[in-house]
């Protein structure tokens, strides 16, 4: 016995190399923004110090707070969707055979294996005012005026669905395929019609990666930025470009710092809820 | 009257026929095992009855109505997996009360019969467990349970035995097979078992290759196999090939492996080519001594393997066949043992050689 507790302490220092990347790219960063949170920021000289000038402002301008809750309503939007297409490619993945099953996830992260840019330029010409699909549509004379397809919340999130649906379906088929056959079959001859199996069954077994694959897109969404430039043109604002303008336009460190924090809350917020949902179904 | 009736029964995977053409019917409150190695079709014939495959040709008619075409859902079947396919995610009270819920029954109907059905098969104080926290045993029961509760035609019981081990398994196939006599529901069994097989069933269908080779009583089948198959697949036996040589009356003498012996057969002529079959407990051996019956040969002892209530010996006979005995190690018939390479008589009865026509 004595043995294998060694080798279990010995075992901790595999971590050595990924906490030494952590402390550096991660705890010092976050450390550094928690201070800088708290400091003062008056005419271009930050005092460190223990100041709540930076929260009291994000809480009462008025504007920074309704761009969060805009932003995590975004959030929740593009999460939303994504769970909408990804159960069924999820579901279809975990029925067909496996060379069929690569191809659908070929195609379902092909989006990640382009460059962000090269993605957002392509989203331009086709959802643009002349872009394909608006050209198209006038010249069969369907539409006589363009459609406003981008510039607006449609387009952020139907760029960034298109990214993340990624990141919601792996999990989902990870949970569905873990559900043996059986049991729908088991309920199929109990005389569950395919919508109840699929309801008392199926769903309920499937939580785990609803859960992971929501929470997963949620915390990605949340800081979605470049696309939402893009796409959003100046329409669509979230708390991630609010962050970057106060960096960058008005060096406003400790500010930026704040606001970096209450999306931090707001993720946190969101991790603590999904646990204990499956919690409170669990038991 | 027949509940279950396969007609022609038939399902292809393109050119290759998974179950050919089965004809079985089954009684009222019958237990009727499928028996065969794997790949013989049946399972696909037992999936084909449940609903989730759908037959290429044939009737399958159940309680008197055609069943093929109709969904798993719309047909009145039970039935036990060997995973036991219990939802995970549901007490054992909420597994059972499953299929009276799908029926959209009252709340108080669904508790009072699931209370009836928890408490026959004594699972009546685990009822609000998950299936987690029981134990195998136990797990099957709820899933028995839940498949009765429904009141099915037929029960269909898929290898439910695979996943216990052995002392609980003698212990289930009693309980079970008490259950279903108690309850007179038909029922069709599935293994690759033939203890199972041969000490559940009222009748057993032997299949190989998608086709039915014998349909009989535990006893027929083991007995009297048809082939050469049947009789290989349950139990040991030695099996040869031999010749009719010689006719006289009622007496055929049949010659194999340089073996020649008498037996009775009504069915045998001269020069007809058949497998024998004899059972290895039906072969007696003894000490050495001069041989004096036409039924004794000589031999001498290869190798042995102690078994616990029997010892297994594989005897060498003087130019003839490797033959294998199984003895009973009992100390009332005052067995005596025998080493490896002891030369021993071997006593090969008439009655011991069934022949294969």
């Amino acid at each position: 016995m004595e043995k294998i507790d060694n080798n279990k302490i010995s075992s901790w220092w595999l971590l050595v190399p990924t906490s030494f990347l952590y402390i550096i790219t991660f705890f010092i960063p976050l450390i550094t923004l928690l201070v800088m949170s708290f400091s003062r920021f008056e005419s271009s000289v930050t005092t460190v110090g223990f100041y709540l000038d930076n929260y009291e402002k994000i809480l009462t301008d008025g504007i920074t707070l309704k761009i969060f809750f805009q932003t995590v309503e975004l959030s929740l939007m593009i999460t939303l969707f994504c769970l909408l297409l990804g159960y069924p490619v999820a579901m279809l993945m975990r029925r067909v055979g496996p060379k069929a099953r690569l191809w659908i996830l070929l195609l379902v992260v092909s989006p990640l294996l382009t460059s962000i840019i090269v993605r957002n330029v392509a989203w331009v010409l086709i959802l643009g005012r002349s872009g394909m699909i608006n050209d198209l549509l006038i010249s069969w004379g369907l539409i006589s005026k363009p459609l406003p397809l981008m510039y607006n919340t449609f387009g952020v999130v139907l760029a960034v669905v298109h990214v993340y649906l990624s990141f919601m379906v792996l999990p989902l088929f990870a949970a569905l395929s873990s559900i043996n056959n059986s049991l729908e079959e088991a309920a199929a001859s109990l005389g569950a019609k395919p919508l109840s199996i699929f309801l008392n069954v199926t769903l309920p077994l499937s939580l785990p990666g609803i859960m992971a694959g929501c929470t997963l897109v949620f915390i990605l969404s949340m800081g979605v930025y470049l696309t939402p430039v893009i796409m959003g043109g100046n329409f669509v604002v979230t708390l991630p470009m609010l962050i970057e303008d106060a960096v960058r336009n008005r060096y406003n460190w400790p500010e930026a710092s704040a606001m970096a924090l209450l999306l931090l809350i707001a993720i946190g917020i969101m991790i603590v809820i999904s646990s204990s949902i499956q919690k409170w179904v669990k038991s | 009257m027949s509940n279950i009736q396969l007609n022609n029964l038939t399902k292809k995977y393109g050119s290759f026929n998974a179950v050919d053409s089965i004809n079985l019917s089954i009684k009222n409150g019958e237990f009727v095992t499928l028996l065969g190695p794997s790949g013989c079709g049946k399972t696909t014939t037992l999936r084909m009855v449940a609903g989730f495959i759908k037959p290429t040709s044939g009737d399958l008619i159940i309680g008197g109505s055609n069943m093929v075409g109709v969904p798993p859902h719309n047909r009145k079947v039970g039935l036990v997996f060997q995973n036991y396919a219990l939802f995970p995610h549901m007490s054992v009270r909420k597994n059972v009360a499953f299929g009276l819920k799908m029926q959209k029954m009252q709340q108080s109907l669904i508790a009072e019969k699931v209370n009836k059905i928890l408490e026959t098969v004594q699972l009546q104080e685990l009822s609000e467990r998950m299936p987690s926290e029981l134990s195998g045993g136990q797990q099957q029961r709820v899933a028995l349970a839940r498949a009765l509760v429904i009141e099915p035609e037929v029960l269909l019981l898929d290898e439910p035995f695979g996943a216990l081990d052995k002392n609980l398994r003698d212990h289930m196939r009693i309980e079970l097979r008490d259950l279903q006599r108690k309850l007179n529901i038909s029922t069709i069994f599935v293994t690759h078992d033939q203890d199972e097989a041969l000490s559940m069933s009222d009748r057993i269908v032997v299949m190989e290759k998608g086709k039915i080779c014998q349909i009989g009583s535990p006893n027929e089948i083991y007995e009297n196999p048809a082939s050469v198959f049947v009789a290989g697949f349950l139990g040991l036996s030695n099996i040869f090939s031999a010749v009719c040589t010689k006719i006289t009356r009622a007496k055929k003498t049949i010659e194999f492996e340089g073996l020649t012996i008498e037996i009775e057969s009504e069915k045998l002529n001269k020069s007809d080519e058949i497998s024998i079959m004899i059972r290895p407990e039906n072969i007696q051996i003894y000490k050495k001594k001069n041989a004096s019956n036409k039924e004794d040969f000589l031999g001498f002892i290869k190798s042995k393997i102690y078994l616990g209530s029997t010892i297994q010996y594989q005897v060498k006979i003087k130019d003839g066949p490797i033959i294998l005995i199984n003895a009973n190690n009992s100390k009332i018939l005052n067995f005596q043992d025998f080493d490896t390479n002891e030369e021993v008589l071997v006593h090969l009865s008439k009655n011991a050689i069934y022949p294969i026509i």
